[in-house]
């Protein structure tokens, strides 16, 4: 009910949103990946934060999920995912897409915004710390999700390259998203990774409880929902292959709870 | 005498035999990083190499993009090229 209301509040601005707006590598007047949804709101409305989000299907009482990108606006596989997914058609629950989290980031191509590092601003247990990350806060709390999932990427490799966390799934310490998380690292190490490229075999990283500022580690801390960083990496790794798989991940977290393509998008 | 001797090196740095190894060790592994569907196994060397480069220099010079690691991936094929041609070049004469 709240997800409705909210929605149907926020409905106010359908397809010209992005008006204008540069996108990372897409110069246009919109991104190249907008078709036509059941309904779109705003975030910061009328202000260089503004941003749009997507509802996807909502034609039953199915489970809701949000899908999230450009929190970091140089980790281009994370918003060309969340474009690639407002194409889908959903069979089962719904799905609120927030594509460019943060616009001016990405206008910039860079990781952090003009407030800085967006993901880094949801602390636990407290309001988030500036009015992006309210908005973007509240359209979550309001959407009552059963899964919220990020988008990134990371220069290089969890557990072979010492500071990055690439080829990594970091789960919330809610429900059974880490067995969630391990089903699908070991699916997709078995299905799509080469075996040649061992380094880029997926794995599980640490449970998020709530101790760093992050929308995930808040998702599991405060609302208790089962929540994923998803995280690719850029060493080696070409950048469709990086949107493919962060596509297909996406899917299938997504899937693990109740949320479905239908099955000619596949 | 002295055009012999610069024969045998020009054969040892640059012979076909050193770009032969040098392609193999590259061209599959660069093909990898274009397109992972086009990994295959003889890329194997090659991406060993750069991540075991990569996670030597992380460790010694962290500020560094990992994309520079190509420079001394080149460098090391090279030298790696050089001494296996030597060797089978040797091994044949």
């Amino acid at each position: 009910m709240n997800r409705r209301a909210a929605l149907a509040a926020g409905t106010a601005v359908v397809g010209t949103a992005l008006g204008g707006i540069v996108v990372g590598e897409y110069e246009g007047d919109t991104s190249p990946a907008v078709p036509p949804l059941s309904a779109t709101g705003t975030l910061l409305e009328d202000t260089d934060r503004e941003t749009t989000y997507y509802e996807l299907g909502g034609g039953d009482d199915g489970p809701t999920g949000v899908i999230i990108g450009g929190v970091h606006g140089d980790e281009v596989n994370g918003y060309r995912a969340a474009e690639a997914i407002l194409d889908w058609t959903l069979a089962k629950g719904s799905l609120i897409v927030v594509p460019w989290a943060d616009v001016a980031a990405i206008r910039a191509n860079s990781r952090e915004g003009p407030d800085g590092d967006l993901n880094r601003k949801f602390p636990a247990g407290e309001e988030p710390k500036t009015e992006l990350a309210r908005a973007l806060w509240n359209l979550i709390v309001d959407t009552q999700p059963e899964i919220v999932v990020d988008l990134h990427r990371s220069r290089g490799i969890f557990e072979t390259h010492d500071r990055w966390v690439g080829q990594a799934i970091f789960p919330t310490a809610t429900g059974d998203a880490l067995e969630h998380a391990e089903t699908l690292v070991q699916d997709l190490n078995d299905e799509i990774v080469p075996r040649t490229l061992r380094f880029h075999r997926f794995t599980v990283g640490n449970e998020l409880g709530g101790n760093r500022p992050m929308i995930i580690h808040k998702v599991g801390a405060d609302l208790g929902t089962a929540g994923y960083i998803v995280e690719l990496t850029e060493f080696l790794l070409d950048l469709e292959t990086q949107v493919d798989w962060t596509t297909l991940i996406a899917a299938r977290l997504l899937g693990a709870h109740g949320i479905e393509r239908v099955a000619a998008d596949r | 005498m002295t055009s012999d001797w610069v024969d045998r090196y020009w054969q040892l740095a640059a012979g076909s035999g050193v770009w032969a190894v040098f392609g193999v060790l590259t061209l599959p592994f660069v093909a990898a990083t274009v397109d992972v569907r086009l990994t295959t196994p003889l890329a194997g060397p090659g991406y060993v190499l750069f991540v075991g480069l990569t996670i030597v220099g992380e460790r010694i010079v962290p500020q560094y993009k990992l994309v520079v690691y190509w420079v001394p991936f080149l460098v090391s094929c090279y030298l790696l090229s050089v001494v296996v041609a030597g060797i089978v070049r040797a091994m044949r004469d």
